[in-house]
C-alpha cells in the first residue's frame, strides 16, 4: 500500500510500535487459593464468600457439567489449549478495609487509579458517576451508595447482594445464562469470585451512570466477573463497564458473564470500553477474553442496549446479545473492535426474536490492522410466532495493512413472514484519494487516518454516555493511527 | 453396482465399498478405476454429512439415510421416449445431449455437427487428446476428499460426460444437456458427472435441463457433480433449470476453476424437488478473472431449497457479482449460503453478493448466512441479505388502481425475481426461464 506521502511508514512504525500504556503491575498482598482448578478449590471459593448452600451447590453443578463439555473450537481464532491447572482461581487484596468514603482507600490501589486516569473524584463531582470500583476480583470501593439507597436502586458487589439480597440473586443468576451454556460461562458459574449487582426497583429512573473498572492485577490470576443486571418493571440504568490490565508475559484467561433482565417497560443500557493488555508485537501474553454476554428483554416493550469499544485483549470472543421476549421490546448492538499486531476477535451478537413487533439493530465496525484477524459473527433468528419482528443490521470492517484479515459471519433465519430482516456488509480499506485530500489540506497523516477512522465508527461512537465517548474516541485514536503508511 | 443400501444408524451407501464396486469399467481406464477406489474410501471415512458440519448447517440428510436406494437399471426405450415428449421440451437449438438414469442415450439425443471445435464423449471414448483431459481434471477441480457427495459421486459415477471446446473456438449455438427421471416404481439413485473444458480464448454456453414426471411413485436422489476449466480469456454461460419432482433429492455440485480474464456466468432456476442442494464453488485462479452467479427458486409446499457457493480470489483484479432471489410459499424451507474468500494475493478484487428471499406464506422459512473472510486490503466487497414478505404498500398502490390483488401479487414477485432472472445474458434463455418462473406464479 503505497504512502501517500513521505514520512508515512516512519510514522506507521513508531505508532504501531507504541507499548501498551497501562502496562504495570501493583504490588499488594494477594490472599491467593492454591493453584489449579478442583472441586476443593470451588468450595474454598464459595467458603471464603461465605455463601449460602444453594449457591455452593449450583457452583458444583456448574462444575461437574463444566468437566463433560469440550472447548468450544468454532470460532475464528487459534490459540494453543488452555490449561485450567496452571492457574490460580481466587486472589483477593488482603486487609480489605471497610470503607465510607474514597479517602480511605489504600494508597497503593490510589495511585493505580491515577496512573490508569480514573479520576475517581473527578467523576464524582463532574460527571456523577458511582464507581464500584473492582480490584482484582473484590470491590475495594462503592460511592454513591446513599444517593441510590434514595432511589432504592442496588448496586453492590454480587458477593454481598448474595447475603444482603439472596431472594433476587437466586431468582436471577443464571436464569439467562444457564450454568450450562457454554464452557466458559459454565467455568464462570463454577468459580465466579465477584461482579457487579444491580437492582433498579419498578419505575426508578436510576440517578446517575453506574460505572464498574475491573483490572486483572495478581499475576495468573483468571478472572471471572458475574453481573446481574435486573430492571424492574418502568425503571432505567445505564451500566458502564471499561477496563485496563497490566502487562504480562503469560496468557490470562478472563471468563466473565453478564445478565441482564429488563421487565416490562424498563430499560438498559450497557456500555463497554474493552482495552485489557493485548500482548506484544510479536503476539505474545495478552488476555484471552471469553465473555458471555446476554440480556433478556422478559417484559413487553422492554429495551437492552449494548454498545462496546473492543480495542484490547490478544483474543477476544465476546457476543452480547439480546433475547427479545417481550411484545414490542427492543434490542440493540453498537460494536467498535479493533484488532492490531496479532490480536484475533471474534465478536458479533445474537438477537433472538420471539415477542411480537419486537425490533433489533446491529452496527458493528470492525477495524483490522497488522497482523490483526478480526471476525464479526451474529446470528438474528426470527421464530415462528415473532410477528412483525424487525431487524436492520450493518456491518462494516476497515483493513489497514495487506496483511490482516477482516471476516464477516452472519446467520440469519427468518421463520416468520411478517418479519422483515436486512443484513448488509462491506469491506474495504482508506483509500488513498481519502487520506490525499486530507493531507492536501493540511493534515497529518494520523490525523487524516484519525478523522477517517472516527468518521467510520461514529454511528456507534455516538451511542456511547459521554464520560465514555472521550475516552472511547482517544483509544480509536491511539489504536490506529500508526496502522496507516 | 451402483447400488446402495442403507442402515438405520444413517451410514449410507456400504455397498459402495463391497467387492467388485467400480467393476465393469471399460478397458484400459485405471485411472478411472483408482479415482473411484479412493473416492469410495473417502465417502466411507466422511460418511451423509449431518447439520453439525457447518457446510450442512441448514440442510438435514437424514431422510436420505432412511432410503434404501437402488442403482437404476436399462429403461425401457419407449417408456422414456414418451417421457421425454411429456416434459414437453422445445426443439434442440443445437446439440442435444440426453441422460436417462445418469446413462446417456443416443437415440435421444440430437448432435449438431455444424460446429466444429468441440467435442462431446464419455470420459473412456473419446479422442485420446480428450481422454488424457479427464484423466488429468477429473476429481481435481471438485475434490471428493472434502466433499462427501462429491466423493459419493465420483465413485459412483458411470461414462459420465466430457465437453471440450478448442482454443479460440466461438460456439455459435448452446449445447443442451437433458437429465431425465422416470417414474420408476422403487427408489433410485444416479451420480451424473460432466467435465466442461474450455480451452484459451473459447466461448461456449451450455444448458443443463434436470427434468422428472411431477408424480414419482418412489424416491429418487440426483447426485451430479459438474466440474468447469476455463482456459485463459474463456466465457462460459452456464444455465441450469431445476424441475425435478418433489420426491426427488437433487444433489448438484458445481465447481469451475478460471484462468486469467476467464469468465464464468451461471444462472441456476429451480422450481421442482424435494430436497435441493446446488452447491456452486468458484476459484478464480489467475488474474482478471471473472464470475457472475445468480440465480431464483421458487418453492413450496415442503420443498427444502439450499442454495450454497463459494468464491474464492486467489489472484489478483478478480471479479465477483452474486444475485440469488427466490419465493417461498407454504410451509418450504429456503437456505442460501455465500462464501467469498479473498486470499492475501489477490489484491484489487471486487466482490458483491445479493441474496434476498420473499416469504409468502405462514410457514415459509429462510436461513441465509453470507460470509465473507478476506485476507487482503486493497478490495472492495459487499455483501446483503434479507427476508421479508411482498411490501404492504406497493401492493395497496396497485389495488388501490384497480389491479386485482392476486395480481398485483404476482406483478411485485415478477419485479422482485426480476434481478435476478435480468443477470442472463443469454435473451432466449431470459425469456425462457422467466417464463417458467412466471407460469409457477400463475399456477400457484
Amino acid at each position: 500500500m503505497a504512502a501517500p506521502g513521505a514520512g508515512g511508514t516512519d510514522v506507521l512504525n513508531e505508532l504501531v510500535g507504541q507499548s501498551y500504556k497501562y502496562g504495570f503491575v501493583t504490588d499488594i498482598e494477594a490472599d491467593t487459593a492454591p493453584k489449579g482448578l478442583s472441586e476443593e478449590i470451588v468450595r474454598f471459593i464459595s467458603a471464603r464468600k461465605d455463601e449460602p448452600e444453594w449457591l455452593l451447590s449450583w457452583r458444583l453443578k456448574a462444575y461437574r457439567h463444566w468437566l463433560t463439555m469440550p472447548e468450544p473450537t468454532w470460532a475464528k481464532v487459534s490459540f494453543p489449549p488452555l490449561d485450567y491447572q496452571d492457574a490460580y482461581y481466587y486472589s483477593a487484596p488482603k486487609n480489605l478495609p471497610k470503607l465510607e468514603s474514597l479517602d480511605d482507600i489504600d494508597p497503593e490501589i490510589k495511585r493505580t487509579y491515577d496512573k490508569l486516569g480514573i479520576p475517581l473524584h473527578e467523576q464524582q463531582i463532574l460527571a456523577g458517576v458511582a464507581v464500584d470500583a473492582v480490584f482484582d476480583s473484590v470491590s475495594v470501593a462503592t460511592t454513591f451508595k446513599k444517593k441510590l439507597e434514595e432511589y432504592g436502586v442496588i448496586f453492590c458487589p454480587i458477593s454481598e447482594a448474595v447475603q444482603k439480597h439472596p431472594e433476587l440473586v437466586r431468582k436471577y443468576l443464571g436464569s439467562v445464562v444457564p450454568y450450562t451454556d457454554n464452557k466458559h460461562a459454565t467455568l464462570n458459574s463454577a468459580v465466579f469470585t465477584d461482579g457487579s449487582f444491580v437492582y433498579v426497583p419498578p419505575g426508578v429512573r436510576c440517578p446517575m451512570e453506574l460505572s464498574t473498572y475491573f483490572r486483572i492485577n495478581a499475576a495468573k490470576t483468571g478472572q471471572f466477573e458475574r453481573t446481574l443486571i435486573i430492571a424492574d418493571r418502568g425503571s432505567y440504568v445505564s451500566y458502564l463497564e471499561g477496563c485496563t490490565a497490566p502487562m504480562r508475559d503469560e496468557n490470562q484467561l478472563h471468563a466473565a458473564v453478564v445478565e441482564l433482565v429488563a421487565l416490562d417497560d424498563a430499560e438498559i443500557k450497557y456500555s463497554t470500553v474493552q482495552n485489557w493488555y493485548p500482548g506484544d508485537e510479536q503476539g505474545r501474553g495478552g488476555i484471552f477474553n471469553f465473555v458471555t454476554k446476554r440480556g433478556a428483554c422478559r417484559g413487553r416493550n422492554s429495551k437492552i442496549s449494548w454498545t462496546q469499544v473492543e480495542t484490547g485483549s490478544a483474543i477476544t470472543w465476546k457476543y452480547p446479545s439480546c433475547i427479545l421476549q417481550g411484545d414490542n421490546s427492543v434490542g440493540e448492538f453498537y460494536s467498535i473492535a479493533i484488532t492490531n499486531n496479532y490480536q484475533q476477535a471474534d465478536t458479533g451478537t445474537k438477537m433472538i426474536h420471539l415477542g411480537r413487533n419486537t425490533r433489533s439493530r446491529i452496527i458493528s465496525k470492525g477495524i483490522s490492522a497488522g497482523h490483526g484477524q478480526q471476525t464479526y459473527r451474529g446470528l438474528v433468528r426470527v421464530a415462528a410466532r415473532a410477528e412483525g419482528a424487525r431487524n436492520h443490521t450493518q456491518c462494516d470492517s476497515l483493513l489497514i495493512g495487506s496483511t490482516c484479515g477482516a471476516h464477516t459471519v452472519p446467520y440469519i433465519e427468518s421463520h416468520n413472514r411478517s418479519a422483515v430482516v436486512e443484513h448488509e456488509a462491506t469491506t474495504s480499506r482508506i483509500s488513498d484519494d481519502q487520506l490525499f485530500y486530507c493531507r492536501q489540506r493540511g493534515l497529518t497523516l494520523e490525523d487524516a487516518v484519525a478523522l477517517v477512522v472516527n468518521g467510520f465508527c461514529r454511528d456507534v461512537l455516538q451511542q456511547l454516555p459521554m464520560e465514555f465517548a472521550v475516552e472511547a474516541q482517544k483509544l480509536v485514536g491511539i489504536s490506529l493511527e500508526g496502522s496507516v503508511g | 453396482m451402483l447400488g446402495m443400501e442403507a442402515r438405520r444408524d444413517g451410514v449410507l451407501g456400504l455397498s459402495l465399498l463391497a467387492p467388485g464396486f467400480g467393476a465393469g469399467e471399460p478397458a484400459g481406464s485405471s485411472w478411472l478405476s483408482r479415482l473411484k477406489a479412493e473416492a469410495a474410501r473417502d465417502f466411507a471415512a466422511q460418511g451423509l454429512p449431518t447439520r453439525r458440519r457447518e457446510a450442512w448447517k441448514y440442510t438435514d440428510l437424514k431422510p436420505l439415510a432412511e432410503i434404501a436406494f437402488r442403482a437404476p437399471v436399462t429403461d425401457d426405450s419407449a417408456s422414456v421416449r414418451t417421457l421425454a415428449d411429456l416434459l414437453d421440451l422445445p426443439p434442440p437449438e443445437g446439440s442435444r445431449l440426453v441422460f436417462v438414469h445418469g446413462r446417456y442415450r443416443p437415440d435421444l439425443s440430437f448432435c449438431d455437427l455444424s460446429e466444429t471445435g468441440v467435442s462431446m464423449s464419455p470420459f473412456n471414448a473419446g479422442t485420446g487428446d480428450d481422454k488424457a483431459l479427464a484423466a488429468r481434471l477429473l476429481g481435481r477441480i471438485a475434490t471428493a476428499a472434502d466433499q462427501p457427495l462429491v466423493a459419493l459421486n465420483t465413485a459412483g459415477m458411470e461414462d459420465g460426460l466430457c465437453i471440450h471446446v478448442c482454443a479460440g473456438v466461438h460456439l455459435q449455438r448452446p449445447i443442451e444437456i437433458v437429465s431425465l427421471g422416470s417414474a420408476a416404481s422403487e427408489p433410485l439413485a444416479w451420480h451424473g458427472r460432466t467435465l466442461i473444458v474450455l480451452d484459451d480464448g473459447a466461448r461456449a454456453t451450455v444448458i443443463e435441463r434436470q427434468c422428472a414426471p411431477a408424480e414419482m411413485p418412489a424416491p429418487a436422489l440426483v447426485n451430479a457433480v459438474t466440474e468447469i476449466a476455463l482456459g485463459a480469456a474463456a466465457q462460459l454461460c452456464h444455465y441450469r433449470q431445476q424441475a425435478l419432482g418433489t420426491a426427488g433429492f437433487h444433489i448438484n455440485a458445481v465447481a469451475a476453476a478460471l484462468g486469467s480474464d476467464a469468465v464464468y456466468e451461471a444462472f441456476t432456476l429451480t422450481t421442482g424437488g424435494g430436497l435441493v442442494r446446488n452447491d456452486t464453488s468458484v476459484t478464480l485462479d489467475a488474474p482478471g478473472a471473472e464470475t457472475r452467479l445468480a440465480g431464483a427458486y421458487l418453492v413450496d409446499g415442503t420443498q427444502h431449497l439450499d442454495t450454497t457457493t463459494l468464491i474464492e480470489h486467489r489472484a489478483p483484479r478478480t471479479t465477483c457479482r452474486e444475485v440469488f432471489k427466490g419465493v417461498v410459499d407454504g410451509t418450504a424451507e429456503a437456505v442460501f449460503q455465500g462464501r467469498i474468500v479473498v486470499q492475501r494475493d489477490a489484491q484489487g478484487t471486487n466482490a458483491n453478493q445479493l441474496s434476498k428471499a420473499l416469504l409468502l406464506s405462514d410457514g415459509a422459512r429462510v436461513n441465509q448466512k453470507p460470509e465473507l473472510e478476506i485476507y487482503a486490503d486493497d478490495v472492495k466487497c459487499s455483501h446483503g441479505a434479507a427476508a421479508g414478505q411482498i411490501d404492504r404498500e406497493a401492493l395497496f398502490y396497485l389495488r388501490s388502481r384497480g389491479v386485482p390483488a392476486s395480481v398485483a401479487q404476482r406483478l411485485l414477485i415478477e419485479g422482485f425475481l426480476g434481478d435476478a432472472l435480468s443477470q442472463i445474458s443469454d435473451e432466449t434463455v431470459r425469456e425462457a426461464f422467466s417464463r417458467t418462473a412466471f407460469a409457477w406464479l400463475q399456477d400457484r
